[in-house]
């Protein structure tokens, strides 16, 4: 099922950085729907953050994609899954 | 010491165990090369970067070492992408060196300017930009640590042309501690709940099958391999790049699945209830549609990328790891099994297709290409080196020429590149002095880089070109005969007179039209000094069979004709 999925990067702060994940997505033919990228409190690391609509399958594919970057130290899907909601509420 | 940082380019190349570069000078890379006199690194001028690039590619595959390539900057850079992308498909460690325009004119379209990291960002496993002379040892290290290591592939360092000018000290420690990166990480350990539940699989199995890929021959696991299957009488099939991963003659071995796989592989593999992927990533050429493929098999997939995990096949067990060591593991793990009534199955499998086998088929005075394989095979005893390019002469060689031996068969998979065969070969050769080499080759194919016989020329060297020549492209021609109507649009291919092109580089050119004339051709090449070049005059329509249609199910492949037995269509 098609949701809308969140991931968390953290990625040695160089130049092209941005334009390899970007590129990623891009060829791998997912959309981005957001993107942020901000510093850390450590020196050299930047945080990415990417929202990609896609099926839990995809977000597995993508996931392990992006670990497969050089530059990326860190990646998590830190979806919040709709039956957690649901059994928050 | 102070040094260049051109001459610090062919240092940290010595260091890394280097001895042939295959490139191409020109401005923004002139420093380097200027430098390169001062080093004993063997360089190979090409006719053309691509050339470069497939040279390296094929150092590589024959040697299981990092190829180099080297270019300058824009056309010579961007000449090189399909190389780099061929590398990039299957797996191969090239490390590409191109030279930029200066780091003060980065950015403004100065002359010769392409961003060479741009273009090739999707298509390496990764690359760099290096504008500062400091920079180049510690990239050049990282780029030969991340081509070889875990999944190998393909890494491109860009350097500007001031960065080669400057110097700075260069001190290269002796005890080198092996390259940390904070982002990578290519060892990779299976756990051992998952091992045990791979063996548990394995065990029950009462119809498994091996399926054999590229990364086997990578891994240097063959002989893991070998000793595993024979424990438990697991029969292999193998992928395109797999062949020679296990021996073709082995009573195990069924030969190559997929698309132009012998209806046997296939037919096991439908029937199989266990399958065991070790190294290979379930291509599409492989799977025919995903949603028939091998249901009633569960699935171990051992792969040292975790991203080929549930890709295209979804599997019941993961190992993600290096093959050769999970190898070792399954072997101590798993408990023998006879499996008569799945060994027997596959008789009956093989049997009937060896009915429709085309060395039945008599040659009437015709040339036909899978003779030709088969007798190119038996001549060479099985032994040779044997590079192909990509088409129909690339099928008939995989399903007629025997491999024995892991990299004794190179040959584009992934990207299939026509005009890889001749410049992949000169890069084996310089791998592999003292092996026997052929290229296998179509007239379409060598064409596209048949400039290269000039450097085969230039450099001295010994290769067997065969030219398997039909005066078509000849798979399209088959794709238009099944799937269009046979109207040919744009696949009959006039060619110049190959004998008279290899004369005219200096080398020596047959042709044979006939079949009882292979053999003395084949003598006559080996008695040759230098190259020859041997033009096949084949039959031209025929098809390679069995054939899965693009995206069918594999049990609805296109079978041989039973007709062509006679011989007389």
């Amino acid at each position: 099922m098609s949701q809308l999925h969140t991931f968390v990067l953290y990625v040695e702060d160089k130049p092209g950085v941005l334009d390899r994940i970007a590129s990623l997505f891009r060829r791998r033919a997912f959309n981005i729907e957001a993107l942020s990228v901000t510093r850390t409190d450590h020196t050299g690391i930047s945080r990415v953050t990417v929202e990609v609509r896609t099926d839990d399958a995809g977000a597995r594919r993508l996931e392990a994609n992006i670990y497969k970057l050089i530059n990326v130290i860190q990646v998590k899907d830190v979806t919040l899954h709709s039956p957690q909601v649901a059994a928050a509420k | 010491m102070k040094l260049t940082g051109a001459q610090i380019v062919w240092e940290v190349l010595t260091r890394e165990g280097v001895d042939v570069v295959f490139g191409y000078p020109g401005g923004a890379i002139m420093p380097v090369y200027d430098a390169m006199l001062g080093y004993k690194i063997h360089h190979v001028l090409v006719r053309h970067e691509q050339g470069a690039a497939h040279m390296a590619d094929g150092y590589a595959r024959a040697s299981g070492k990092v190829g180099v390539a080297m270019a300058t900057s824009g056309p010579g850079a961007t000449n090189l992408v399909t190389g780099i992308a061929t590398a990039m498909l299957d797996s191969s460690p090239v490390v590409f060196i191109t030279g930029q325009v200066p780091s003060t004119v980065l950015g403004s379209d100065a002359f010769q300017e392409t961003d060479i990291t741009g273009v090739t960002l999707p298509i390496t496993k990764h690359n760099y930009l290096v504008t500062k002379v400091e920079e180049i040892a510690t990239t050049l290290r990282e780029a030969f640590f991340i081509a070889r290591s875990g999944r190998p592939g393909p890494v491109l360092v860009d350097i500007t042309k001031d960065a080669q000018q400057a110097t700075t000290d260069f001190e290269w420690p002796e005890d080198a501690k092996p390259v940390k990166l904070p982002g990578y990480r290519p060892e990779r350990r299976v756990l051992a709940s998952e091992l045990e539940q791979a063996i548990e699989l394995l065990n029950q199995a009462e119809r498994p099958l091996a399926l054999v890929g590229n990364g086997i021959v990578q891994s240097q696991a063959s002989k893991e391999l070998l000793t595993f299957v024979e424990k438990i009488n697991l029969p292999v099939a193998c992928t395109l790049l797999g062949l020679g991963g296990f021996p073709a003659t082995h009573p195990l071995s069924l030969g190559m699945m997929g698309m132009h796989g012998e209806a046997w592989v296939n037919t096991a593999i439908q029937e199989a209830d266990v399958l065991i992927a070790l190294g290979m990533r379930f291509d599409d050429r492989v799977t025919g549609n995903l949603k028939t493929y091998a249901v009633n098999a569960k699935k171990i997939h051992v792969e040292i990328d975790p991203a080929e995990i549930n890709k295209n096949v979804k599997v019941e067990v993961a190992l993600v790891g290096d093959v050769k060591p999970v190898l070792q593991s399954l072997i101590d793990g798993a408990s023998p099994r006879p499996r008569t009534s799945w060994m027997n199955r596959i008789t009956e499998l093989r049997g009937d297709s060896a009915t429709r086998d085309i060395q039945s088929v008599k040659s009437d005075g015709r040339l036909l290409a899978a003779h030709l394989m088969h007798d190119l095979w038996k001549l060479t005893e099985g032994r040779a080196l044997v590079v192909t390019d990509v088409g129909q002469h690339q099928m008939w060689e995989a399903q007629y020429y025997k491999h024995d031996a892991p990299r004794s068969l190179i040959t584009s998979g992934g990207l299939g590149t026509m005009g890889f065969a001749l410049p992949a070969a000169i890069g084996a050769r310089f791998a592999r002095p003292a092996d026997e080499i052929w290229v296998i080759v179509g007239d379409g194919g060598f064409q596209m880089t048949a400039c290269e016989l000039s450097t085969c020329a230039q450099e001295g060297l010994k290769l067997h070109v065969a030219v398997v020549n039909n005066g078509y492209l000849g798979m399209v021609r088959q794709w238009q005969e099944f799937f269009y109507d046979s109207r040919y649009a744009a696949t009959p291919m006039l060619s110049p007179d190959f004998v008279k092109l290899a004369e005219a580089h200096g080398l020596n050119g047959l042709r044979v039209e006939r079949r009882e004339d292979i053999a003395a051709a084949v003598a006559k090449a080996r008695e040759n000094g230098g190259t020859t070049v041997i033009d096949f005059r084949v039959e031209q329509e025929d098809s390679v069979y069995p054939m899965v249609p693009s995206g069918a199910d594999l049990k609805d492949m296109i079978r041989r004709p039973l007709r062509s037995n006679g011989g007389n269509e």
